[in-house]
């Protein structure tokens, strides 16, 4: 076929339209740091559930080469496998709760989230007294101190369904429940559709925008694979009970820094154990039961009376007194909301 | 820059399709194009528009690396993250540093008549001596509801009985019965350690190490910062849903005005 300048320059037109469009949709890379890019074996990297031992060790050590590029912290990377006999319940006294936010931040320092912009997988909701309809529920009070006497602490996270609706909806299967109950996502294989964000009735579930600044100081440097290893930028990420410190037998960060000793964890198929006492002989309730997502995580209160039989006014001045001790004639004023109870008894 | 080179070097091709009319049908052009010359002109201006396209997405592709002030937590001492117990745990027999010298309690109240010792049990305002010690423990306002009053060394049941300071959720449990079991089942308390039942980690604080016997009450504390969500204000500053757009009409204003004086993207 003879050449001509036309065709020629036809030709031409075409591939440099077709190169520019292959490079423009490449563009994105351009904006990643130095070192981001994967390297080829990491991109090739199976899914956690499909690696052989050899392949994990290796995925552990890519991680740990990544942990020390990006924070210059020399950290050690475990995969913490689920015990047998073991499903893990959480159990949180909302009559202890005193929304200190400490489990929070503690929470932040133990599982390495981003800072800036800021992530956190527990809010705590300041609720009026006499609902349980989160919409009034206010995680932004900032009073000097807590807690107030008009309000009571609801802490929410990452609930472990037992039936999940987050890990239904994930087209990739990048996350799925554990045999000892905890919720987990492999990042490597989250493509960051934020499907189970929005699926998620306990809003537990968190985005990475951007890559997660963490001062280097302040990086956690136990990690394991399937929770607190730093993330990488546009990957979905949220709570699993600390499966690095529960499934070596120690209690999660949020529990260990509660002030007041609200929160409860362990092993419900113990029947000697503390969460298992909490759900046969107190009163015991999960959030947004209608929507059949089996938490286990279960909210408790205390029975405490006041004085005359009657359930305590509301407002009571004091979260550990026993009611028989509140000095008398001093409710306070937001008692009123709950008119039955405010006077007589 | 090659891009610039290729876009210069393609330019006088598209002027030539549109100047010369159709001299040659389908000769070299593709099985993909239509045989009669008359497509020939805009297909090439499609191809010419996409590449204007990638190249200008090359060209630009830097200027959506610009990061927003992503906000973070305001700073906080980070000593109050601790998770050891709030109080230590009582010792037996109490020590005490008076004037250099470390005491037992007995110490100074074994010189005390028996008379004298029954005495003791003031309320706070007759109280002379250890007046730094506020008891705010509801009705058990008097020292010897709990101390003992023969042995200021060990704490006093309700029946008299003796027992050591350091077993004082004995005493407790008295009066504090429902929590007292719910502290035994572990349903009320701190645990530290660990969550296996019976391992040697795990440590049940007793109530001492929380709560002070004097007044027992938590106190109140502040609370960490709360979350910087960057996209809400607090509810009380929210117009009430559905009467307005959740942001004023000024901040949607000023934002297009951003985004104008920015270019499109």
């Amino acid at each position: 076929m003879k050449q001509t300048r036309r065709s020629f320059l036809r030709r031409s037109a075409a591939a440099a339209t077709g190169l520019a469009a292959v490079a423009a949709a490449l563009s994105p890379l351009r904006e990643l740091e130095e070192g981001q890019m994967p390297d080829l074996e990491g991109f090739l990297q199976k899914h956690y559930k499909e690696m052989s031992e050899e392949e994990m060790v290796r995925a552990l050590e890519r991680i740990e080469a990544r942990v020390e590029k990006d924070y210059g912290v020399r950290a050690q990377v475990s995969d913490v496998r689920a015990q047998d006999g073991v499903e893990f319940v959480y159990a949180l006294n909302l009559s202890r709760c005193i929304g200190c936010r400490r489990c929070v931040h503690a929470c932040v320092a133990e599982n390495n989230q981003s800072r800036a912009p800021e992530i956190q997988y527990i809010r705590v909701l300041e609720m009026p007294r006499g609902t349980l309809d989160l919409e009034k529920g206010n995680h932004h009070y900032d009073h000097p101190t807590v807690p107030d006497d008009d309000h009571y602490y609801l802490p929410v996270q990452c609930h472990q369904c037992a039936n999940p609706p987050c890990t239904k909806v994930c087209p990739v299967e990048a996350t799925w429940t554990e045999p000892d109950g905890i919720t987990v996502i492999d990042y490597d294989w989250c493509i960051g559709c934020r499907y189970c964000e929005a699926a998620c009735p306990y809003w537990a579930r968190r985005f990475n925008f951007t890559k997660p600044e963490i001062p280097k100081e302040e990086v956690n440097p136990r990690m394991s694979y399937l929770s607190n290893r730093p993330r990488p930028s546009g990957v979905m990420e949220k709570c699993t009970f600390c499966l690095h410190k529960t499934r070596n037998g120690e209690l999660p960060a949020c529990l260990e820094v509660c002030p007041v000793g609200a929160r409860k964890f362990g092993n419900v198929l113990d029947p000697e154990s503390e969460v298992r006492k909490i759900l046969e002989k107190k009163r015991v309730f999960v959030l947004k039961e209608e929507a059949n997502t089996l938490p286990r995580f279960f909210y408790y209160f205390d029975e405490r009376y006041a004085a005359g039989g009657g359930p305590e006014p509301g407002g009571a001045p004091n979260h550990s007194l026993p009611a028989d001790d509140v000095p008398k004639g001093s409710a306070p004023a937001g008692s009123g909301e709950h008119g039955e109870h405010g006077e007589g008894g | 820059m090659i891009p610039d080179s290729r876009s210069s070097s393609a330019a006088p091709g598209e002027d030539r399709t549109i100047d010369v009319p159709s001299p040659e049908p389908a000769s070299s052009g593709g099985a993909n194009r239509a045989p009669d010359g008359t497509q020939r002109g805009p297909g090439f201006f499609v191809a010419f528009c996409l590449l204007a396209t990638a190249l200008w997405i090359l060209g630009t592709g830097g200027a959506s690396n610009v990061v927003p002030d992503l906000g973070g937590t305001p700073s906080f001492d980070r000593a109050q993250l601790t998770t050891a117990s709030p109080r230590t745990p009582l010792a037996h027999p109490p020590q005490l540093f008076l004037n250099g010298f470390e005491r037992s309690c007995e110490d100074c109240h074994a010189t005390f008549e028996p008379g004298e010792r029954a005495a003791a049990a003031r309320s706070e305002s007759e109280r002379v001596q250890h007046v730094d010690i506020v008891i705010s423990h509801g009705r058990n306002d008097r020292c010897l509801g709990c101390h003992h009053a023969d042995d200021r060394n060990s704490l006093s049941l309700l029946d008299g009985t003796p027992i050591r300071f350091d077993a004082a959720e004995q005493l407790c449990r008295e009066c504090h019965g429902l929590v007292g079991r719910d502290w035994e089942a572990g349903t009320h308390g701190r645990t530290h350690g660990s969550w296996r039942t019976g391992s040697p980690e795990q440590s049940r604080l007793t109530c001492t190490e929380c709560h002070d016997p004097h007044s027992p009450a938590f106190p109140r504390i502040a609370p960490l910062p709360g979350p910087n969500t960057l996209r809400l204000p607090p509810p009380s500053e929210r117009p009430p849903h559905s009467a307005e757009p959740l942001w004023p009409r000024s901040a949607i204003e000023a934002s297009r005005v951003n985004d104008a004086s920015r270019g499109p993207h």
